[in-house]
């Protein structure tokens, strides 16, 4: 989920990729808001996943919202 | 009730051909870092997050009615004429309260007796006037009709808002639509638009008109200026656009691989990304002019097909959908083949 994460975030968000690594915070690999709403819109079309900007936001680190999304993607609340 | 697009008729009557493009940008340009002297941003950080290097700001005696009179006449003299039926004016920054801009810029482009409005539809606003003008003559009202898209957006922005400030510019496009046939090259073709007022408040100048009349005097500054969800925003931006302009594809017959030009309100770089990568419209059929002019609002889509047109990026024969989004919320799109023997005057 990692790396389809980085994909979404790079490619569609525009974002670059070098600061995106797994223990970075979102603040330290430059996902900003806009970049949240990119994904909370590419979770929702490609997945059918319904994720909140909020939600999304909370993560600590890279990893652990690739972790999120896997597990929601799993089927967990 | 939206009308789908498989209900969006043919024009009746006549059609409205595109005759001429022109545009109109103030001398003066801002930079990022002279911005970045009263914001806590970067160059950087603007160029990359949002795509934009420096945008036009007219100076404190020029106004949003100087801009559309430039454009207009540029327009005017693309399409080799000198007399129109109607003025039609897209803006979020006119003039005055009252009376409308439009009749002033008729005026002084040297036209008498002349249908002359506004069109408030914010940065949708150049398509909702196109659709408008497309009425006027399918309907029979006129025959000619100059659409003019204009912003003095730094008289509606706080320079020191962040979220606001880096975002938009000044300046002025316009096109000249004359009656033709349905179908034709350079017709517009069914207009796909629609609104959403329960976000009326998404993007809105909270003081100055009728509804805080009470607080004109208490207001704070701030409040004379636009706030905007920026996030929210963007969301229904890519959303509402990538559907209209899906629903104005369909309606002109057209597959989105067979789209040879995007023409898509340059809100910021990421938006119009996310719409054409939402249609599956590559970056080298999506024109682009941000970088150098930012978010000029409704005069955005006339901006970008003067310049494309000029650049080359709109040849004869290209299959071209346009699609804006606006505070209101709204949202128009609409089709048309580029004719041939346009020259846009910039």
């Amino acid at each position: 989920m990692l790396e389809e994460l980085k994909g979404i975030l790079t490619a569609q968000a525009g974002l670059p990729p070098a600061p995106i690594t797994a223990d970075a915070t979102l603040a330290d690999a430059g996902i900003d808001s806009m970049a949240v709403t990119v994904l909370s819109m590419q979770l929702e079309d490609r997945m059918g996943l319904f994720l909140t900007e909020d939600e999304l936001s909370c993560a600590p680190t890279v990893n652990a919202l690739a972790d999120l999304i896997a597990s929601r993607a799993a089927g967990n609340p | 009730m939206n009308v789908s697009s498989a209900e969006l008729r043919e024009p009746l009557g006549p059609a409205a051909v595109v005759t001429g493009v022109g545009s109109h940008l103030p001398p003066r340009r801002v930079t990022n870092d002279e911005l970045c002297s009263r914001l806590d941003s970067s160059d950087a950080w603007i160029r990359e997050r949002i795509g934009i290097q420096e945008r036009r700001r007219a100076d404190t005696e020029v106004s949003t009615g100087d801009l559309a009179v430039e454009a207009a006449r540029r327009a005017m003299r693309s399409a080799g004429v000198t007399d129109a039926d109607a003025v039609v004016l897209a803006t979020t920054t006119p003039d005055h309260h009252c009376p409308a801009t439009a009749p002033a810029v008729a005026h002084r482009l040297g036209l008498r007796d002349t249908i002359a409005f506004d069109v408030t539809a914010g940065c949708a606003g150049f398509v909702y006037a196109s659709a408008v003008a497309a009425g006027l003559i399918s309907a029979g009202s006129a025959r000619r009709v100059v659409v003019v898209g204009a912003e003095t957006m730094s008289a509606i922005i706080d320079s020191e808002d962040r979220a606001t400030a880096p975002l938009f510019g000044d300046g002025a496009g316009a096109m000249v639509l004359e009656a033709g046939l349905p179908g034709q090259d350079g017709a517009l073709g069914s207009f796909a638009w629609g609104s959403d007022g329960s976000l009326a408040d998404a993007i809105v100048i909270p003081a100055g008109g009728a509804r805080e009349r009470d607080r004109r005097d208490t207001a704070p500054a701030s409040d004379f200026f636009v706030h905007m969800r920026g996030n929210e925003v963007f969301r229904h931006a890519v959303r509402r656009m990538s559907q209209a302009a899906r629903d104005a594809a369909q309606a002109a017959g057209w597959a989105l691989d067979e789209v040879d030009r995007l023409i898509v309100h340059q809100a910021n770089g990421r938006i119009a990304a996310s719409v054409a990568d939402a249609l599956g419209i590559p970056p080298e059929r999506t024109p682009s002019n941000i970088a150098h002019v930012g978010n000029t609002a409704a005069a955005s889509v006339p901006l970008l097909l003067a310049h494309a047109a000029d650049e080359g990026k709109l040849k004869p024969g290209h299959r071209v959908l346009v699609v804006a989004f606006g505070s209101g919320l709204a949202w128009a799109a609409t089709s048309l083949v580029w004719p041939p023997g346009i020259t846009a005057e910039l």
